[in-house]
């Protein structure tokens, strides 16, 4: 509400509304565009039953894509996070799982951890080294792949045996077990 | 001077409209949707006695059966400017019938700024309806049901302002700014869709029906140390029909040429509870609030919306209460008392998976001299109490 006060420009009461006017678009306008924002559809009320459902349930379904190039980033099942180049959560999941290893080298981008040899307190004669892949940006039941190494020590030389069929498929199955519990945390916030 | 001021608003303008460098993508089109299974038990007064039609009373329980199938446009300009539309399909059954058929919903088209507003053309809710600020409410979310189990409906009093109308029209909603947002909405009349006429046998763009429904809505938003809060005030405006100014008798007043309703609503939310209250009052009658005027020297309609929950997931409950008064003094008809209706309930609802709900609820309304035409056993003046018990899931895509 402007207050009634008269200068140079105003002419009588329509000038003194213009010049009401133009302060309130400066107000805007020296505050920036930062200032503004759009809200999104989400922040109206809906009486859509598929809207209000979804929206108590937490889940954000954009719908199942028809047509045209789905170019959204969605942070639930596919999509790289910012910075990595696969999945976010296999690839934390598989940090996660391997994390009673020293790592040598880990790369976001190519999806490869590398760990160290690692030598168990309850089997001091034996190593063993992992090596994780993280394929693609799906969260997908076959998105991980894990090798592990073995060595068993004879006579001061460290030598290499065959690990057992079923380690690996282990492995990848707790990786893919954290997966899932991330996505669930990151789903209910 | 005035040149100075009006060269600088062209630049205010211009700088308000750039949002920067954005890359074009071609519409995506998608299909969303959900599917309603619901088990109903209902106890209503008006299911005793004399039933018209009927040898038998009308059963207590029903399952029922509910879809949607959306189909979601969007695409970007260069400049950054989203448009898109939104496309309801639903199931209703065909009157008087058991069969099925598919009709609309909402349908509309929209046009987004980052900075600007979205505008939204079609058949769709009033802006006063996209930002009421309510508190929340059991059913959580719309279930027609077992409110309209009967032929007569039930008249729903406690209605956010013009719900359930989606009028052709037109609707501004702002930016936010500094908390605060508005929206404005305008219809011409109460038509819906292509139509060919607006009822009876009128010739399209007549008047039988309300006219120039102009809707406003001013709310904020905001978090003071973790507790949310929000405060709305909305209205409604809109001229009557000529078929709703009738009722003008030797003992009776007829409608009167305006509609008007204004509510004002408010909520807190903390660590997962949310509290809120509204109030709305104006000369409307009737259910959906503020689409059918009341009589002529009618006191205003008015009522009143507490409510409670509590969302510990993946349970979310919520409790309500709630009292509406509408004047006896209605059109063509004259109650010997004032219609008044008190309701509460509590509901509680469990996420399965994503998408997947299950939901249970129990409601209450008693109506003191019920303002509708005659329901079963019910006359009109009579009263009349209703209880409901729904179990039900919701799949949502």
């Amino acid at each position: 509400m402007m207050p009634q006060q008269t200068t140079p420009s105003a002419q009588g009461p329509a000038g003194a509304r213009f010049i009401a006017a133009f302060a309130a678009l400066l107000i805007l306008a020296g505050c920036g565009t930062s200032g503004l924002r759009t809200p999104g559809d989400e922040e109206y009320n809906t009486s859509s039953g598929r809207d209000q459902a979804l929206r108590l349930s937490g889940a954000s379904s954009e719908g199942i894509l028809i047509l045209g190039t789905d170019r959204s980033r969605r942070g639930n099942d596919a999509g790289a996070g910012p910075g990595l180049g696969v999945n976010a959560f296999l690839w934390r999941a598989t940090l996660d799982t391997l994390s009673f290893m020293p790592l040598v080298s880990a790369d976001p981008f190519g999806g490869v951890i590398i760990t160290d040899w690692f030598s168990p307190p309850q089997a001091p004669g034996e190593r063993f080294k992992a090596t994780a892949y993280v394929l693609g940006r799906q969260l997908r039941s076959d998105g991980v792949r894990v090798q592990v190494f073995r060595q068993v020590q004879q006579n001061g030389q460290w030598l290499d045996v065959p690990t057992a069929g079923s380690t690996n498929t282990e492995m990848e199955d707790r990786v893919l077990a954290r997966a899932r519990e991330l996505r669930v945390q990151s789903a209910g916030r | 001077m005035r040149k100075l001021l009006l060269g600088t608003t062209a630049v205010v303008g211009a700088a308000l409209l750039s949002t920067g460098a954005s890359a074009q993508t071609a519409p995506t089109v998608r299909v969303g949707g959900f599917f309603d299974f619901a088990f109903d038990f209902i106890s209503d007064t008006a299911d005793r006695g004399t039933q018209p039609g009927n040898a038998r009373r009308p059963r207590t329980t029903d399952f029922r059966s509910d879809m949607e199938v959306h189909v979601l446009v969007s695409g970007k300009t260069a400049g950054g400017i989203g448009y898109g539309a939104r496309i309801e399909f639903q199931n209703d059954n065909f009157t008087g019938t058991v069969a099925t058929g598919v009709d609309t919903d909402e349908t509309w088209l929209f046009v987004t700024s980052p900075t600007l507003g979205t505008v939204r053309m079609g058949d769709t809710d009033a802006a006063a309806g996209v930002m009421q600020v309510r508190p929340p409410r059991i059913p959580q979310f719309y279930r027609q049901g077992w409110q309209q189990a009967r032929q007569a409906g039930l008249a729903y009093v406690y209605s956010g302002v013009t719900d359930g109308s989606d009028i052709t029209k037109i609707t501004y909603l702002s930016p936010q700014f500094a908390g605060f947002d508005f929206g404005v909405s305008y219809a011409i009349n109460a038509g819906e869709g292509p139509r060919q006429f607006s009822g009876g046998t009128a010739i399209d763009r007549d008047r039988q029906n309300r006219q120039n429904e102009i809707t406003a809505a001013l709310r904020y938003r905001g978090n003071f140390s973790g507790v949310g809060v929000a405060v709305g005030f909305v209205t409604t405006q809109a001229e009557s029909g000529t078929n709703q100014r009738t009722g003008r008798t030797a003992t009776t007043s007829p409608g009167r040429n305006g509609i008007s309703a204004y509510a004002v609503g408010a909520t807190l939310g903390f660590q997962g509870f949310t509290f809120g209250g509204e109030f709305v009052w104006g000369n409307y009658r009737g259910g959906s609030v503020g689409v059918t005027p009341n009589a002529v020297g009618a006191d205003m309609s008015w009522h009143y919306v507490l409510g409670a929950s509590y969302s510990f997931a993946p349970f979310t409950v919520t409790a309500n209460f709630g009292q509406a008064r509408q004047d006896g003094q209605i059109p063509g008809f004259n109650l010997a008392r004032d219609s008044r209706n008190t309701i509460y309930g509590i509901g509680a609802t469990y996420t399965i998976a994503p998408g997947l709900l299950g939901y249970i609820n129990y409601e209450h309304q008693r109506f003191s001299s019920w303002p509708g035409t005659q329901v079963g056993s019910v006359p009109r003046g009579g009263n009349r109490t209703i209880q409901g018990v729904t179990i039900g899931t919701t799949l949502s895509f």
